[in-house]
């Protein structure tokens, strides 16, 4: 991917609600091909931070810029038509139809000039989605609700995708299964940022993590250094999770 | 000068009846979501009871707290007896609404016909300053609104059950955990939102004369004010009053009278395209679209196969020709002609209500408008049926499109009533612009009827057949529409518009253009409607008419069916069971409640429901039919979600 200038670059970016500083001033670049890993204990503005960048929320200050233009004022549809889409925590899929109907619609809303990219039937069969396609999705156990917003928005074929905690609720062998899923979608080009708390995860697919407290960064860099970083490891880790992902990769 | 005192005099002490109406209404919407469309009707109601007691010689403030008992009670009754069964859902809420609209003003009729009654002054005289007159009966009026605005407001923030109505106001979920019962201030909600308005109904009928069909108009304004004011606002509402009611007064009184109505929904139309949360609140109502998309359960029946669909599909082709054929008389194939007429403007509604899951009272509407450009082509320039039809599809889309627009511009739970709104508007736009329309009289068709091929349109039936391949192409139209990655994203809209948004749909465009396509096939059933019936006047597409498609397209329910089967039963089962049009709104308002509390799916898909779970019998091995001891569920549980 091309370097130099970053994908999406935000700066300054704040959100304060009333007195609740969700995030205070906040420098993040996503360089174009990377997968960034952000991570901090609950309530640290993760979700915040992901919103505002894919237009859900209009910070309070700051500004964001998509391939060098100004797009801190761009709505969410605008967004994700040019290429910025971001699956949340906890919002529904299409509720009440099947999940291919569901995977029907999602491709609907595909761009249509888009070529490079997996086809339905390879995202069902990675997301592991086979065996539910006829099920109405409401009434899925919440791993495969996940998979389904996570197909979606795969299925839209982004250049960016943002990922809020993607692995919640999945079993390890899911989780194996979505990480090798988002690292073939890198490397057709994918740019992905992603929160998640399994670090073993994040240790295995990011090129990069920020550390997020408080609504700021802490710490920032290769994942192996960062969780080695007292300071994370004070505010967040604690040492087995540490040792977990020593192992892991 | 004197003139204007006396305007903004009048219409100040107007305004204090539509804060008691408004109130009403932002009371209820502000805990439960929910609009009443009947509100209005309560109104209406309590005022006849005032008028009966003053007739019987019981003193005026006797009557007023009799109309505030008997709109408190009809609070309380619909809430226990029905909308308490919607609250789940609080777009069946709406329609329910609607039926107890109509029922309501059936029993009003039935009782007190339809014509105008005044309640007596409370005092009578006034006195005069300048050529301005102030009655002491207004004066009254505008005091007894204001002390009680001043108790409500006072009650609600030092008594214990105003601030607990407050806080189930503000967060439900939150006041439940502290232990308030949020369902019983719902139901309290609805009894003092009632209450005022039995008091308003008494006042307004000081002021001027009533009728039982006033129910539809108040309830627009009352809703008018509470938009402007910002819905679930209670100060707004009353700054929101006085504005409107000043207004209303001035266009009447400066401008013509009969421009009343278009500034009451040009108001709402204003409010909603350019301050959804109202004139002084900033903000949008609500994120998501309030569309009917609980509908998981009809969707997910298993699909029929493609025997059972074609049996389906030689039915419903050899049946309407059936119909037809054997009608006994000329009467009968007439109401056939009619029922096939409607069964058009359903579909129409379905291109919407289909896709996006968007109910829309405004069919007529747009009806209206593809029916009258075809009439003013013929009127004016002496074109004929093609001409109408070339012109009419452009420019009824254009409508359809500006109220696809409005809607999209609508995030809330109020949008039912803003595209009554648009249709009551249109209607009166048809009968206001006396020179492009005729007025009241109507256009009378003089125009030399089209020919099909080898057909033509003079015979009943030649029409109904004409008639009948138009909906069927609409509904041929619609299946093909569903498939298409068109039909896709308008789903995407219907189950999830805050998803759709974030997958990148441009939300609002698609809205405004499936509305358009819906108006395309209204205008073509609006010209058939023109030379079929050759006769046209604004009261041919009157807003009841607008809530008759809607009714026929819930009993019908969904599906490709449902509509056609919907418009032959609304107009065909009145006339077998020999109805007078009174009984037939009570029927039908009754029967549209039925429908939505006991299978809110409709006719159709609950015979689907039904056939299916036969199927599943017969086809189960005998072990299992016979087995009597372990009741297997017949039906999948159906709320089983994580
Ligand atoms: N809509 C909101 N209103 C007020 N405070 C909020 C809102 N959303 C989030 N917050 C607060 O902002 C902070 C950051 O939240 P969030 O971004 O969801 O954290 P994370 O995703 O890291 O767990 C939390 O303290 C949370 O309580
Ligand atoms: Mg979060």
């Amino acid at each position: 991917m091309s370097d130099g200038t970053p994908l999406l670059e935000a700066t300054g970016l704040t959100m304060h609600y009333g007195a609740v500083k969700a995030c205070t001033d906040l420098d993040v670049q996503i360089r174009g091909g990377e997968i960034l890993g952000i991570i901090g204990p609950n309530g640290s503005g993760k979700s915040t931070l992901l919103k505002m960048l894919a237009g859900h929320l209009r910070p309070t200050a700051g500004s964001i810029r998509l391939r060098g233009s100004d797009v801190t004022r761009w709505k969410t549809d605008r967004l994700a038509r040019a290429g910025l889409v971001m699956t949340s925590q906890n919002q529904m899929v299409f509720g009440g139809v099947s999940v291919r109907e569901a995977l029907q619609i999602g491709e609907a809303c595909r761009r249509d000039t888009r070529n490079a990219g997996l086809t339905t039937a390879q995202i069902v069969e990675m997301l592991h989605l086979g065996e539910v396609l006829d099920d109405t999705v409401e009434e899925l156990p919440l791993g495969y609700l996940r998979r389904v917003g996570i197909a979606l928005a795969i299925g839209v074929q982004p250049d960016i995708l943002l990922l809020d905690e993607p692995a919640a609720g999945l079993n390890d062998e899911e989780t194996e299964s979505l990480r090798e899923l988002i690292l073939r979608l890198r490397e057709a080009g994918l740019t992905v940022g992603i929160v998640d708390h399994d670090m073993t995860l994040m240790v295995a697919l990011c090129d990069r993590v920020i550390v997020l407290d408080v609504g700021q960064i802490l710490a920032q860099g290769e994942p192996h250094d960062v969780i080695k970083d007292p300071a994370v490891i004070d505010a967040y880790l604690g040492s087995p999770l540490s040792f977990d992902a020593e192992e892991a990769s | 000068m004197d003139i204007l005192i006396q305007t903004v005099f009048n219409g100040v002490v107007a305004s204090a009846v539509y804060f008691l109406i408004a109130a009403g209404i932002t009371f209820v919407f502000g805990l439960t979501k929910l609009i009443n469309f009947a509100h209005g009707q309560f109104f209406v109601l309590a005022m006849f009871v005032a008028y009966e007691l003053t007739r019987l010689g019981l003193n005026f403030f006797v009557a007023a707290a009799a109309a505030i008992v008997v709109g408190a009670l009809l609070g309380y009754l619909s809430e226990r007896l029905l909308f308490r069964f919607t609250s789940a859902n609080p777009y069946n809420g709406l329609i329910v609404g609607l039926g107890l609209l109509l029922v309501l003003e059936a029993v009003a009729l039935k009782i007190w016909g339809g014509f105008p009654v005044r309640v007596p002054a409370s005092f009578s005289g006034g006195f005069g300053v300048g050529s301005s007159f102030f009655s002491y009966n207004r004066i009254t009026v505008l005091a007894i609104a204001v002390a009680l605005a001043a108790v409500l407001f006072r009650l609600l923030k030092s008594s214990r059950l105003g601030q607990q109505l407050q806080a189930a106001h503000e967060n439900p979920v939150a006041a439940a955990h502290v232990g308030i019962n949020v369902g019983r201030m719902v139901t309290y909600a609805f009894i003092v939102g009632s209450g005022l308005a039995g008091l308003g109904g008494v006042l307004l009928g000081t002021l001027q004369p009533m009728s039982a069909f006033d129910g539809h108009g108040l309830i627009i304004k009352g809703f008018a004010v509470a938009l402007l004011g910002g819905l679930g606002n209670l100060s707004g509402a009353m700054k929101a009053s006085v504005l409107y009611g000043v207004g209303e007064t001035l266009v009447a009184s400066y401008l013509i009278p009969d421009f009343v109505p278009i500034f009451t929904y040009g108001v709402i139309i204003v409010v909603l395209v350019f301050r959804p949360g109202g004139l002084f609140e900033k903000g949008q109502g609500s994120e998501q679209t309030f569309s009917r998309n609980s509908i998981g359960r009809i969707h997910r029946q298993r699909d029929l196969t493609r025997g059972e669909r074609l049996t389906v599909l030689l039915v419903a082709l050899a049946c309407a020709p059936m119909l037809f054929e054997l009608a006994p008389d000329s009467h009968a194939q007439a109401l056939l002609v009619v029922a096939a007429l409607y069964a058009v403007q359903v579909y129409a509604l379905s291109y919407v209500y289909e896709t996006t899951g968007i109910l829309s009272i405004a069919q007529a509407g747009l009806m209206l408008v593809g029916a009258y450009t075809g009439g003013v082509l013929a009127m004016h320039l002496g074109l004929g049926f093609w001409w109408a039809l070339l012109v009419a599809v452009p420019v009824t889309a254009l409508f359809g499109g500006a109220l696809g627009f409005i809607v999209a511009r609508c995030t809330g739970h109020y949008l039912l009533l803003t595209t009554l709104a648009f249709s009551a508007l249109l209607y009166q736009v048809a009968l206001t612009a006396q020179s492009l329309t005729n007025g009241d009289n109507g256009i009378i068709l003089a125009q030399e009827l089209p020919s099909f091929g080898p057909f033509g349109f003079e015979s009943l039936r030649e029409q109904f057949y004409v008639i009948a391949v138009a909906a069927a192409l609409a509904v041929g139209g619609l299946a093909i529409l569903r498939r298409t990655r068109y039909g896709r994203q308008l789903l995407a809209i219907r189950e999830n518009e805050s998803l759709a948004r974030s997958l990148g749909l441009r939300v609002g465009f698609l809205k405004t253009t499936i509305f358009a396509l819906s108006g395309v096939v209204s205008a073509v059933g609006g010209v058939l409607y023109l030379y079929s019936q050759r006769v046209i006047a604004p009261a041919s597409f009157e807003t009841a008419l607008s809530i008759e498609i809607v009714i026929m397209l819930v009993l019908g329910g969904r599906g490709l069916l449902g509509p056609a089967i919907g418009a032959v039963v609304f107009v065909v089962v009145p006339e077998l069971l020999g109805l007078t049009p009174i009984d037939q709104q009570l029927v039908f308002g009754a029967g549209l409640i039925a429908v939505i509390l006991l299978s809110p799916d409709g006719f159709v898909p609950t015979f689907r429901a039904g056939y299916n779970r036969l199927v599943r019998m017969i086809s189960r091995r005998p072990a299992e039919t016979y087995n009597i001891v372990d009741p297997a569920p017949q039906v999948a549980p159906q709320k089983e979600v994580v």
